[in-house]
This record gives structure tokens, C-alpha cells and sequence, in this order.
């Protein structure tokens, strides 16, 4: 078969009863589906958070079974917690709502690329949050004198708390991350001639 | 939404070359809907509604086929599926042999012979796909190399 008689046959398929849809029902379904969207988005925030979030969950539980007056320093902490979660939604809702968006309407060899790289950039600085909000946590703790009054034991217990959550921070965005990364390489690789 | 209702068979292509499941390319309809209406802002009318939509529409594809494949992946199993077989709405006989060609070829070449078939120019294809007009000569020639070597010993067969 030649490709001008695989242009014909194309052609000469029925065309799908689905190709039918009007105006309004098209609206109706991109408004079920925006719906849909923006719960999924949510959702995905919310596990997000959960996972940033359980850091300070930890660090609650020690201020709390410490039975130490630890007032002040409770408040530092949390204050530190919400700034942080704020960067993080931020860089995450900038990348899975705007960026997707500004993106989708581009040649697709160039949206695999930039999608790549901000993929790839996003991963970084969600890296260099870790190690960032790790580093205040540490600097509070150390400077706060109720903390430095506590037991050689509780003080040795959450130096290794961030110790294991700065080592975690790697394996962690590879397991969650890393296929979506390759996958993209991949896609960009069939891209490329050979 | 007047420019979509117009382009809507665009769509519709993009999910049938990619998606043998009904559901699945319904989604895949849905996701494209939704990803033209947010992205809206980014046409500047530069070119023709109908090749932008082709881009947000491929693009939006070839997420989904990543998503897949990851999915796919953590269950390390399953042969992967809208590669090769055949959708059932293909009735004519070379429509079927056609589409069952198309169907083993990668994402890239699919979505070139799809616009190859739909008379868009090397100029236009080259502006969807991200590839140069020469890369798409070069692409179009192996492509078809290919779909004759596949379509050839099903000619034979039928002329049996």
C-alpha cells in the first residue's frame, strides 16, 4: 500500500460518533473535568504536605514527651514549620498548575525538554529546602537555652532526627520522582534522530 | 470552546493513535479539553488554531503514556498496551492493516505519520513535533520503509 492509498483509507474510516459533541457538552465535560483537577491537585498538595509535615509531627511529639517547659520554643518551631510548608506549596503549586499550563501549547520535543528540566529544578530545590529547613531546625535548637538544658540523650536523639532526615532527603525524591524523571529522558531520547 | 467544538476531530485523532481503550481515550479527551482551556493564553495566534491544538493535544498524550509506563513499571509486569492492537472501530480491511502498522511504531513516528496522513506540510509537522523539516524527511522515509515492510507480507497473505 502506498502512502497516498494510506491517506484514502484514513479518510475513508467512519468518523466516530463520539466527534459529535456539542458546544454545551463540551463545556459541561471541561467543567467536570476541572473539578476533577483541582480535587486531584488538592489531594496531591495534602500527601505532599503530609510528608513535609511529619517532620514537624515529630518534633511536636519530642517537645511534648520531654515534659520540659519548652513553651517558647514550641512557637519558634512552629513558626519555622508553617514558613517553610508555605515555600514548599508554593514551588509545588507553581510547577504542577502554572507551569504544566504555560508549557502545553509548545512544540512537543521542546515541552519534553522543559518539562525535564523543570522537573529536574524542582527536585533540586526541593532538596536544598531539606537541607535548609534541617540546618534553622538545628540552629533553633541549639541556640534555644530550654533546649540546651534538656538531657544529653534527647539532645543526641534529635541530632540524629535530622541527621537521618538530611540523609533520607535523596533516596526519598528518587523513589517518589525518579521514574517520572526517567521516563521523561526516555520519551526525549525516542525524540532524537538516530 | 467555539474553536475547540470546531477542531474537536484533532482530539479525537490524537486519543484513537495512541489509546486502544475506549475509557482510557475518553480521559485522554477530557485531559485535552482541560489542558487547551488552561493553556489558552499560551496561543498567540502566531499559527493556526488547529496546529496549536495538535500540540497541546500530542503533548498531553505523551504525558499520559508517561504516566502509564511509570504506572506500569512499579508493577513490573503487563505487556503494555496501545502499541499493537487493533481498535475495533478500524472495519475496512486496509484501514485495519493500516492501523495495526501504525500501531508498533514509537510515539514520535506515530504522531508524524498521523500528521503526514492529515496533508499537514513538513513546515507544519516540524512545528508540532519539535523536529526540524529535514528531520521530518528523514522520519517520514523510515517510517514508511516501515509500514511497507510490515503491511507487505499481510498484502501477500490477502492475495492469497
Amino acid at each position: 500500500m502506498e502512502i497516498e492509498d494510506m491517506k484514502k483509507a484514513i479518510e475513508s474510516e467512519d468518523t466516530p460518533v463520539e466527534t459529535s459533541r456539542s458546544v454545551d457538552e463540551l463545556d459541561r465535560i471541561l467543567r467536570a473535568r476541572a473539578r476533577l483537577f483541582r480535587r486531584g491537585t488538592a489531594r496531591r498538595f495534602v500527601l505532599e504536605l503530609a510528608g513535609a509535615g511529619l517532620i514537624y509531627l515529630l518534633v511536636l511529639c519530642f517537645v511534648i514527651l520531654s515534659g520540659q517547659p519548652l513553651a517558647s520554643f514550641h512557637v519558634k518551631l512552629l513558626a519555622i514549620s508553617v514558613a517553610g510548608l508555605a515555600v514548599l506549596a508554593a514551588a509545588f503549586g507553581r510547577f504542577f498548575v502554572l507551569t504544566r499550563a504555560e508549557i502545553m501549547g509548545l512544540p512537543a520535543r521542546e515541552h519534553l525538554d522543559r518539562m525535564l528540566r523543570r522537573q529536574k529544578r524542582l527536585l533540586r530545590f526541593y532538596s536544598v529546602w531539606a537541607y535548609a529547613f534541617s540546618l534553622i531546625f538545628a540552629i533553633v535548637f541549639w541556640d534555644d537555652h530550654s533546649f540546651r538544658a534538656l538531657s544529653s540523650a534527647w539532645k543526641a536523639g534529635t541530632t540524629l532526627y535530622l541527621l537521618a532526615v538530611i540523609l533520607m532527603t535523596k533516596p526519598y525524591l528518587n523513589l517518589i520522582y525518579g521514574r517520572q524523571i526517567r521516563a521523561l529522558e526516555e520519551q526525549l531520547r525516542s525524540w532524537d534522530i538516530k | 470552546m467555539e474553536d475547540v467544538f470546531r477542531h474537536q476531530g484533532i482530539i479525537h485523532k490524537i486519543a484513537r493513535l495512541y489509546f486502544d481503550d475506549p475509557t482510557e481515550r475518553e480521559d485522554v479527551f477530557q485531559d485535552i479539553l482541560l489542558n487547551a482551556w488552561r493553556s489558552y493564553d499560551s496561543f498567540a495566534g502566531a499559527s493556526a488554531f488547529s496546529t496549536w491544538l495538535y500540540k497541546v493535544a500530542l503533548n498531553t498524550a505523551l504525558f499520559r503514556l508517561r504516566a502509564r509506563r511509570v504506572a506500569r513499571r512499579k508493577l513490573d509486569a503487563l505487556p503494555e498496551a496501545g502499541t499493537s492492537v487493533v481498535s475495533t472501530e478500524a472495519r475496512d480491511d486496509a484501514v485495519l492493516g493500516l492501523r495495526s502498522a501504525i500501531g508498533v511504531l514509537d510515539d514520535l513516528e506515530k504522531s508524524v505519520i498521523l500528521l503526514h496522513l492529515e496533508a499537514k506540510s513538513y513546515r507544519e509537522i516540524a512545528e508540532i513535533t519539535g523536529l526540524t523539516e529535514g528531520h521530518v524527511g528523514v522520519k517520514l522515509n523510515r517510517i514508511k520503509q516501515k509500514l511497507k515492510a510490515r503491511m507487505a507480507p499481510q498484502e501477500e497473505s490477502d492475495g492469497d
